[in-house]
């Protein structure tokens, strides 16, 4: 049976290598993914991530064991990333723009038995998806992917973010507005299927 | 053709299956092995305990043994009344084997024997195990041949040992 994250903590704070870095096994792709999402540059994202990780450590002994280690990790993730924001312009065009032609049928696939249009379907939608996302205001970006990417409820995406729970609400309400927007424009209209 | 938009019906339940379908972003493969490299660099506040690994740790100790060991038996070997009861037990372990050898047959047997230790050796030379064995009976033949040689060269001087006795 794996340890609990609270074991590792003790483990790590008693000096156990191994207790760390299962921690940074256990979590290095929902802090990574996270900071990816919000910097939207991967290098960047990854020293980023590191960083998080190291602070973590240094303040291990200050996490208390009520909470639930990812919501508190996830913090300090969110605070390093809106540094790195602060300090950078926001600049919130896609890095890449997914212009790809071709149809663009879809009903989601089957993903327990991807087919090989179902994969090229899923690949196009990834790609959609990271253009539609990259076009969102940093916050937004921040708690679609807690939301959406992460699946946390809404009471953890107040806690990692430091918000109150109706604004929460509200900027994934009006996040959903807008990815839905971005895709529209992306060409993932309802009746069209042409090429773009 | 008519298709389906996952986001027709903003709502919660259909996005979350239309994450589902995506991958998330990844680190690189060798992210945990840089991160862990920071971590232990890192400077910690007062009162914290800097991480170890287990592994390192108990070959420390036994470097720490084997120096130690090591430097009882050099000094011991310095000491007037140590190299005697040594030399003496060196020069009866190679009689022993000499006398040994002596008795063994000779011939095709003692070569038969040859061989099959030569098998033997090379047999254990591939197991970690025998491998650690060979290595340790050539440290200790080492040792060995270093008394008697510190013996040979004594034995030829004037030591104010030999005039007290």
């Amino acid at each position: 049976m794996p340890a609990t994250d609270v074991e590792l903590v003790r483990g790590a704070l008693d000096g156990v290598e191994s207790a760390f870095r299962d921690i940074v096994l256990r979590y290095q792709r929902p802090v990574y993914g996270l900071i990816a999402r919000m910097v939207r540059d991967p290098s960047r994202a990854e020293e980023l991530a590191q960083d998080t990780f190291v602070k973590a450590f240094r303040a291990l002994h200050t996490y208390d064991v009520q909470r639930k280690f990812s919501a508190w990790l996830l913090t300090i993730a969110h605070h390093v990333a809106i540094d790195e924001l602060r300090k950078g312009s926001l600049d919130t065009e896609p890095i890449e723009v997914a212009t790809d032609s071709g149809e663009r049928t879809r009903e989601f696939a089957d993903t327990r038995a991807p087919t090989p249009s179902a994969l090229a379907e899923r690949a196009q939608l990834a790609r959609f998806m990271q253009t539609a996302i990259g076009r969102l205001r940093p916050e937004y970006r921040e708690v679609v992917t807690l939301r959406y990417e992460r699946e946390l409820d809404y009471d953890e995406i107040a806690e990692i973010t430091g918000l109150p729970l109706g604004t929460v609400k509200s900027s994934l309400h009006r996040a959903r507005k807008e990815l839905a927007e971005h895709l529209e424009n992306l060409g993932w209209s309802a009746t069209t299927h042409s090429t773009m | 053709m008519e298709r389906d938009n996952p986001l027709d019906d903003v709502d919660d339940e259909r996005l979350l299956a239309a994450f589902a379908q995506i991958d998330a972003p990844q680190p690189s493969r060798d992210f945990a092995v840089n991160t862990m490299r920071a971590v232990r660099r890192a400077p910690l506040p007062a009162g914290r305990v800097r991480l170890r690994d287990p592994l390192m740790s108990m070959f420390g100790w036994a470097a720490l043994i084997a120096a130690v060991a090591f430097a009882v038996l050099a000094i011991a070997l310095t000491e007037p009344i140590v190299v005697p009861v040594f030399s003496r037990f060196i020069t009866r372990g190679v009689g022993t084997g000499m006398r040994l050898l002596q008795l063994a047959p000779m011939g095709l047997r003692l070569f038969d024997v040859m061989a099959t230790m030569g098998d033997a050796v090379s047999r254990a030379a591939m197991t970690a195990q025998g491998a650690t064995g060979l290595v340790m009976s050539a440290v200790v033949g080492v040792v060995s041949l270093s008394g008697l040689h510190r013996v040979l060269i004594s034995e030829r001087e004037d030591s104010q040992w030999q005039e007290l006795s």
